[in-house]
Formats: C-alpha cells, structure tokens, sequence
C-alpha cells in the first residue's frame, strides 16, 4: 500500500501509456490485421507481439520498482525500466516498417496515417528511453566514477 | 517492398533490439554494482577527505622542516662566532639547510597542485549538482519539459 500511495499522477499517466502500448501488442497478437499477417506470417508477427508486450510489463515493473524506498533496488529499477524499453522498442518499429512496406500495396490513403501513427508510439518509446539512458549511464554503468 | 525484405528488416529490428536490451543487462553485470546516490556522495566525500588530509601532511611537514631549518641557523651562526670550529661542519649544515629548504620549495608546489585539484572538484559539482543529487524523481519524470 505505502508503494500505490508513493505512485503520482505524473507515474500513472505514464504507467496508462505502457498499459494501452502492452494491451495494443496483446491485442495486434489477438486479432492480427489481415495485411501485417500477410506480409509478417505467424511466427514473426507472434514473436514481436510477445516481444513489445513483455517489454511493455518489464519497462512498467522498472517505473513501479523506481518508487520503492531501498536505495539499491530503486537503483536496479532503471536498470529494468531500460532493459524493458528496448524490448517494447520491436512493437513500433516493426508496426511502422510493416505499414510503410504496405503504402505500395494499399496506397497513401490507407496506410500513410497508420504509418504516422505507428511512428508516432515509436517516437514515444525513444522519448522515454533517452530520458531514462543518463540516470542509466551515472547508476549502472558509473561512467563518472572519477569525480 | 518485397515480403522477403521486410521479413528480413523485422528480423533485424527484432535482434537488434533484443542485443542492445540483453547489453544493458551485462553492462549491469559487468560494473558489478550499482551506485546509490549515497554511494556517490560517499566517493565525493572519500575525494575531498584524501586531498584535504595529503595537503594537511604536506604543510605539517613544510612546518617541521621550517623549525629544523631556523634551530640549524641558530646553530651555523653559533659556530661560525667560534673560532675553532672546522669548516667542513659548517658547510655540511649549510648542504642540510640548503636540502631541506628545496625539500620545502617542493612541499609548496605539491600543496598548489592540490589545492588546484580540490578547487576542480568542487568546481565540478557546482557545475553538475546531480552529481550530489538524492532526488531520483528527475529522471522519471516522463515529460520533464512539462
């Protein structure tokens, strides 16, 4: 109980991004688009679904583990949080790669807003991940070690 | 663009991305431990103790060395007012004072050049607080512009 109340709303609003970004990997798993199954086949479209998805649970267990008191363990966290992103970074950038590739099929109308839209989340993924690479840089790595 | 090239292009994003988080995970491993910001604050405290006690020596040794030098003029000029004295003694104590007085002018520069190094350090963290920093929040601010 003491770790919820230590959560802000600065954290849920971005604990409700990772969650509406797993739940569209689970459900892009579910209920795959006719055209990403065509070009992608099963295999492939399960792996980077299951990859985005875990990512997305691992980069939301980082942001909540960041918020508990021991000193280590929240060190640890961005450790998990950045560990976490990459793995989420496959869902977008396979989704705006895949929908890019099917403006020739499809043509513009179609898909040009999906293939902004999908790089849109990846831009948002980025965004965290360069926010999080210099606390990861001066905790876990220790690049300033000699000041 | 060919099913096969984005298969191929998916595949390598896909590794990619598993690499560069499978490299995180041994950066972790291989710096062995983790720094809390009490670490941090504990090395900058270890840095600035260390300067500040080898300059503490090197001036009490500048010290001695300034009364070892005073209590051997006294002792010169003591002599020298002796008729009898040999010389080859009075010269091997002005050798020793002469030693000690360089001893003394390189004690001076070694202090300067602590000095300098403890004025850097501090320079350095007013430059970068986070360096002292004990708020981890910053950093999970997801729209720190905001």
């Amino acid at each position: 109980m003491n770790l919820l109340k230590r959560i802000t709303f600065r954290h849920w609003a971005w604990i409700h991004v990772m969650l509406a970004f797993t739940a569209w990997a689970v459900l892009l798993q579910l209920y795959t688009p006719v055209g990403v199954y065509a070009a992608l086949q099963e295999p492939l479209v399960t792996l980077w679904t299951t990859t985005a998805a875990v990512g997305g649970i691992i980069a939301i267990l980082g942001l909540v583990l960041s918020l508990v008191a021991h000193a280590r363990t929240r060190v640890i966290s961005v450790s998990v949080e950045l560990f976490g992103l990459c793995l989420a970074l496959v869902g977008p950038f396979t989704y705006t790669v895949t929908q890019a590739s099917l403006i020739a099929a499809d043509g513009l109308e179609t898909r040009l807003a999906l293939t902004m839209l999908a790089y849109f989340s990846l831009s948002v993924i980025l965004y965290r991940i360069f926010i999080v690479i210099p606390r990861f840089r001066k905790e876990a790595v220790d690049a300033r070690k000699d000041v | 663009m060919a099913p096969d090239l984005l298969q191929f292009i998916v595949t390598t994003g896909i590794i990619g991305s598993i690499i560069t988080a499978a490299s995180v995970i041994v950066q972790v491993i291989l710096n062995k431990r983790l720094r809390t910001p009490a670490d941090r604050q504990s090395e900058i405290s270890n840095v600035f103790s260390i300067l500040n006690g080898t300059i503490q020596d090197n001036r009490a040794d500048k010290e001695a060395n300034e009364k070892t030098i005073s209590a051997l003029r006294e002792y010169v000029d003591k002599l020298e007012d002796d008729s009898r004295t040999d010389q080859t003694l009075i010269s091997s104590l002005y050798t020793r004072i002469h030693e000690l007085e360089m001893r003394n002018a390189e004690k001076d520069r070694r202090i300067a050049e602590l000095e300098a190094q403890l004025s850097k350090y501090a320079e350095a963290i007013v430059k970068d607080p986070t360096l002292l920093d004990e708020d981890l929040e910053q950093t999970q601010n997801p729209f720190p512009l905001s």
